[in-house]
Order: structure tokens, then sequence, then C-alpha cells
């Protein structure tokens, strides 16, 4: 049956009633759906309205809003603003802890997707190979990533206690410390922990991926590599890696961003301290904007870290697009 | 004949509407952000009796958290979705404030005053540009909580608590090497209300109270009695549990209550926090003024909570009137002092002399304690509301953390308390810029 839809009238309804007059008809198959559909573009674009409008509701209006704020001067929510300029990103450029936040980004970002990159990868060799048991790892190895961050927090923090937690008892139990360490409130100890932390609960979600990537590596190249006399590191650089290599640019993409973006576990386990050790941007715009109670400023910095980070996007895109056309 | 009969219809609704809204109780929406279960049942408790005998009035109670309450309030209000009146204290009110939206309530007070004698300590930080702003309705403030157990078994008398600084360390001392326990005092140290709290107690018992001139936009923080006092701090902080530096509320508490340490400042809601949790029996509970030092004055952080009111309709502000005036009664205040007997203090002198106020169990067995926490609410102050102006953004200071922000340039960074104390100051300027 070859479904009409008719031109004219209040088309915002159309998909809803096509939909309804035409799904319970006998003999309809989904293909005759899509090929209406994309037969009509009207009819499309009308079918995805209401997820634009749901984007452009919570996503293109708070950024529009952001862009607003931070040329004016809102302190307090609610209180009318004025047009100020320029004044509030003068203003945050000239803070030392937003760049001590800045740099403390960079070093937060490049330590979780190396990190993370080369520890889904060896967990992925690991969970490749043929042994007993092999299913169960495979399904519990996800369980950092699926737990809520709150528990996790939870859980680390009483773990990693200096007074009860059960690190530090193991620790001088074992002789390799005689003080408790002061995991996350040193200013040595918890930007490094706070991010050991970060990578173990994303490492196995990456890993995953890089699984999937490596059970398509043909078998017969490794056989081939192998004897042609290759080592096992050698099949890994020459074989292994430049398979995957698509899918780990990806990966470190997405590393990259999420890690940048990380609020709730930093929040949670140090709530960017002790002093401001573990502040990054997202925890300095957060304190800015509820703790110190200055919106625009805090909307000026989230417009910042939104260009600089735009900005390493392009930059990585354009180098891979690069690599992608001299392969050609 | 269809249409007459839709609009006759229609006219009979609209009758119907306006009479059973003619006769609709006003109704007052309530914010609190006393949280804790029991809190919660018991404010929900006194609304609902407070309705049952105000046919005309109806109180809807809704719990908030105090952690969200600076973001949810001003959002809530601005989108006409706020409360017609609210829990409150001191700084929150500054900053609520600024929306303007608080409503004077001078005359209510006024009334008030007639029938009741109001501490000043609880009223003095709602007085300010010849208006009262809220309705006192409890204070809370700062005492040495000790283990009777532990200074026994330390060989220290358990009815001489420390009275002064330097007992307090020498007790410290005494503590640490009778090996009873490795650490003798409980002192929290993370950019949180609490390390403001105790910090500022201590500044208050050596007489570094003020942390603004005169003039409420010149900021007084950075002199020698600060000073002292932070060096203090860090000298009590030395006796504390690794880790202190990332400790708020909880974690001195439960060091308290599982015997891990001896000693912590904090407020009375250790009373019912030692029934529910403490395997000690509660005269073990020792309880004693804040330690002064040699030339100080007795004292402690205080604030009172109070009721804001937001609306402006009058219909609204008449009941709310009506509402307070109930509440303030000393049966039924004592009631709602109860809800975490020793922790909530009264704020008239009829509920502290009433019978109902210490006819609560609780009350009953640690009188001494309850009366240690008033008597040193008569001489509590609170940063930022201790001369007759106030700076408006004064708000600022205490959602920053600024006093335990400096107390962490000490404890974590290694800066001297002078040092501390001038960054300290540099960043309230800032705060209220």
């Amino acid at each position: 049956m070859r479904v009409e839809v008719p031109y004219g009238g209040p088309r915002l309804f159309l998909p809803i009633i096509w939909l309804i007059l035409t799904f319970p008809r006998k003999g309809i198959r989904v293909k005759q759906v899509f090929s209406s559909i994309s037969r009509d573009p009207i009819l499309g674009l009308l079918l995805v309205l209401p997820l634009l409008l749901w984007v452009a509701a919570t996503l293109l209006y708070p950024a529009a809003n952001a862009v607003y704020i931070s040329f004016s001067n809102v302190r307090y929510v609610g209180v009318p603003a004025e047009f100020v300029g320029f004044s509030n990103f003068e203003r945050v450029f000239s803070e030392r802890e937003f760049w001590n936040s800045v740099i403390r980004t960079v070093i937060w970002v490049v330590l979780n997707v190396v990190l993370q990159l080369v520890g889904s990868v060896g967990v992925a060799l690991v969970l490749n190979q043929e042994y007993k048991g092999k299913e169960f790892v495979r399904n519990w190895v996800i369980l950092p990533w699926v737990l809520p961050t709150i528990v996790l927090a939870i859980v680390w923090k009483w773990i990693l206690d200096p007074t009860h937690g059960v690190a530090n008892h193991l620790l001088m139990w074992l002789g390799i410390i005689e003080r408790p360490i002061e995991f996350l409130s040193s200013t040595t100890w918890a930007l490094p922990t706070v991010t050991l932390l970060n990578c173990w609960r994303w490492t196995p979600y990456f890993s995953i991926i890089v699984l999937a990537a490596l059970q398509t590596v043909p078998r017969e190249l490794h056989e081939a590599a192998a004897m042609d006399g290759a080592s096992i590191w050698k099949r890994f650089t020459r074989v292994t890696l430049p398979s995957i290599s698509p899918i780990l640019k990806v990966i470190a993409l997405n590393s990259f961003l999420w890690s940048a973006n990380i609020f709730d576990t930093i929040w949670l386990l140090t709530r960017g301290g002790p002093l401001s050790h573990t502040t990054t941007l997202p925890i300095y715009i957060y304190s800015k904007a509820f703790r110190s109670f200055r919106f625009s400023e805090a909307a000026a910095a989230s417009i910042l870290m939104f260009l600089g980070l735009l900005f390493f996007v392009i930059l990585y895109l354009g180098t891979l697009l690069k690599e992608e056309g001299a392969g050609r | 004949m269809k249409t007459k009969a839709v609009l006759l219809g229609a006219l009979l609704g609209f009758f119907l509407m306006t009479v059973v809204s003619y006769g609709a109780p006003v109704k007052l929406v309530f914010w609190h952000m006393e949280a804790r279960p029991h809190r919660v049942e018991r404010i929900k408790e006194l609304c609902e009796e407070f309705n049952k005998t105000h046919p005309d009035i109806e109180i809807v109670p809704q719990v908030q958290s105090w952690g969200e309450i600076y973001q949810l309030a001003p959002a809530a209000i601005q989108a006409g979705r706020g409360p017609d009146f609210m829990l409150t204290i001191p700084d929150f009110l500054m900053f609520i404030k600024a929306l303007k939206v608080v409503q004077p309530i001078s005359d209510i007070m006024t009334e008030l005053q007639e029938k009741y004698t109001f501490f000043d300590s609880a009223v003095e930080s709602y007085h300010f540009d010849n208006e009262y702003w809220a309705v006192p309705i409890y204070g809370m403030d700062f005492v040495l909580w000790y283990r009777k157990d532990i200074f026994k078994e330390a060989g220290l008398d358990p009815n001489r608590p420390p009275r002064t600084w330097n007992e307090l360390l020498e007790y410290c001392e005494k503590i640490k090497n009778s090996g009873v326990v490795k650490y003798p005092i409980a002192v929290p140290g993370a950019i949180h209300m609490a390390t403001d709290q105790l910090i500022y107690t201590l500044m208050v018992v050596n007489k570094a109270e003020h942390i603004f001139g005169e003039d409420p936009g010149k900021v007084t923080f950075n002199n020698p009695r600060t000073v002292e006092a932070y060096a203090f701090y860090k000298k009590i902080f030395d006796y504390s549990p690794p880790g202190s530096a990332s400790w708020a509320w909880d974690q001195p508490r439960t060091a308290l209550f599982t015997g891990q340490v001896a000693m912590v400042m904090e407020k009375g809601h250790y009373i019912k926090g030692w029934i529910d949790s403490a395997n000690v029996p509660l005269n073990e509970l020792g309880c004693a003024p804040i330690p002064v030092p040699e030339d100080g004055q007795p004292g402690s952080i205080y604030y009172s909570n109070a009721l804001m009111l937001l609306t402006s309709d009058p219909d609204k502000q008449a009941a709310f009137k009506e509402f307070v005036e109930w509440l303030h009664q000393p049966e039924v205040m004592s009631r709602l002092l109860h809800m975490d007997p020793g922790f909530f203090l009264p704020v008239t002198r009829e509920v502290l002399y009433s019978d109902a106020f210490w006819s609560d169990p609780v009350i009953k067995e640690k009188v001494p304690a309850v009366l240690i926490e008033i008597e040193t609410a008569k001489s509590g102050k609170l940063f930022g509301f201790t001369r007759s102006t106030v700076n408006p953004n004064v708000g600022a200071i205490s959602a920053e953390n600024i006093l335990a922000w400096t107390a962490q340039l000490i404890t974590v960074k290694g800066l001297s308390p002078e040092e501390a104390t001038k960054l300290g100051a540099e960043k309230m300027e800032e705060a209220i810029r």
C-alpha cells in the first residue's frame, strides 16, 4: 500500500495524523514508510521538528543566554543587569586563579587521555585473549563505568581515608609507608589520585570499544606476520595498532572532550581542593557562579572554555582529515 | 435554546468557582531547610496543627536543602514559583534581599516584642536599615564536647574540662601522651561552613569578631587578634587526625562518637546524635564553654534562624503574622525546638523559662550542657553582623568560605598565619566588591 501525504493544512500535526492513520493498516511496511519520508523533505523535517525544538530549548537557548550574561553584569539571578561589554572577559583574563585552572585542565586532560588510551588498549588486549572465565571478565570489567559517580566517590573516599581507609592500612601493614597518605587532602596527592580514579572509571568503557575493534583485525594478518618471524611486539605495532588506529583516534577525541568537561568526579571527591589544587575549568566556572555568585564572569569563563575546546577539536579533526587525504 | 443553556452553565460554573474560592483558606507556601526526617516530621505536625485550629489559613511546608537553596531560591522567586515565606539565616537574608522581594516585618516584630522578650543576639542580625527583616525562631552556637570516659582513662578530671587555650593544648598533649587515643581533638579543615564557624568562634573568644570596620565596606579582618586565632587553630589542627584538611561536619562527629578523639568544638546537635549513634551512655558526653585565651572573652559564633516574609499580598501577610504569633507561644515553640533537643535554642525569655522547654526527657538529662549553650548564646556573634550597618554583599564571604580558605593556606600550603590572614583580607575585599 502506498501512503499519500496530503499537502496544505496544519502541517505540524501531519506526521502524527499520518502515523495514526497508516500504521494500523494491514500490509504496510516500514520500508515504504521511510521511502515516503525520503520523498517528502517537509514531512521529514516535521518529524525531526520535536527533537530540534528540544535541542533548541535545552542547548541553544541556555548557550545563547550564557553569551548574553557574559556581556552583562549579572551577580544574582533575577536582578536586572546592564550591558558591560568585554569587562567580564577582562576580569577573568586578569585572574590568576583562572590561568591556574587552565593549566590544571591541560594537565588533567593530557593525563586522562594518555592513561585512558594506554589503559584501554592494555585491558582490551587482555580481554581479547582466550582463557577460562573470559565471558565473566568481559561482563564485569565495565562495572566502574556503570556505577553512579556518587557511589564511586563515597566508596573511594572511604577506601582512601587516612584514618579508617583500607588503602593506608594496607600500605602501612606492608611496610611501604610509615605515615598515612592524605590522598585527597594533600597538595601533592590530590590531583594524581583524582586523575587515576577518573581513568579507572572510564578505561573499561573505552576498552570494550577497543576490544570490538581488535576483533575485526583479521587473524590471517597475525598468522602471516608470525610465520615471517615477527615478534609479539612487532605484530602489535605493525599489525594491531594500525588496524585499530581509527578507533583510537575517535576514543582520543571523546576522552579529550569528556575529560575536559568532567565535573562530578572531581567535585564529589575534593570539591576542587585542597585550596584549588584540583580546580579544573568546570569546577572554576561552577565556583564562580554558585559560590562567588558572579554569574557573568562564570558565563565569560565558560564561553572561553567552549572556544578553547572548539579550537582543539577543529585542529584535531583537521589533522585527521589531512592524514586521511594523504593516505588515499 | 442550546446557546442559552451553554451560557447558563458557564455562569453557574463561574458563580460556583467564586463561592468556593471565597470560602477557601489563605494558602501560604513555607520553605524550610531542616531536611533531617525527624525535623521534617515535627514541622509538618506543627503546620497541620495550626491549619486545624485556623481553618481560614493553610500553611504548606515544603522541604528544601541548605546545600542548594542559594541557587534554587533566586531562580524560583524569579520564575514566580517561590514560597510566601521561608526559613533564613542572616547572610542568606542579605542574599535574597538583593532580589528586592523580602518584606519588612517591623510591625509584626513590634507586636511580638510587646508579648515576648527576645534576646538581643537573636534579633540584632535581622535589624538594619531601620527595619526588622525576619522573625527569629531559634538560635545555635558552639561549645566544647568531650568524652568523659577518655578523660578518665587519660588521667584527667572528667568534670574539669579545659577553660583556656593553654589548658586545651595541655590537655591535648596529655591525652596524646597517655596513648588512650592517638588524636586528642578533631578539627574540621575543609573549605566549608564547618571550618568557617570554628575559626570564627576562635576569633570571637579572642576579641577579633569584627571583620568590617564601622564603614561596612572596609575589611578589618587582617589584624593581630585574627592572626592569633589562626595560629591557635593551627596548633589544635596539628592534634587532629590526618586528613582533617578535608573534614567538615560529619567526620569530627564520627571521630568523637567512635572514641577516636576526645574533644570536638561544635553545635548542640551532638546530644541527639550521641543518643542515636554512640554506643556509650549519654552521661559520658561532657560539655563546656569554648576555651578562651588569657585575655579573651567568652563566646562563640551564634546566629538565629528566622522566618522571612516574601509575599506582598496583604491577606497572606496577615496570615503569616497569625502563624508567627501562634508559633511563638512557649508551648508551641518548645515543641518546635524539641525536634532536635539541645540543638535549637530559645530566642525569647518566655520560652527559656517555660516548663514546656525543659520538659523534654533529653534536655532534662543534659540540663548543664543546654545551660552552657544558652549562656554562650548571650555573647555570641556572627561575622559581618557585628556592626550597626551591614555590607549587602556579606553573603559572599560565607558563600565562598573565605575564613576556611584562609585556614587552608596555613594547614595545606604552609603559609604563616600573618601571610594567610593578609591574603584572606584581600579575598574578602574582592568578594564584597
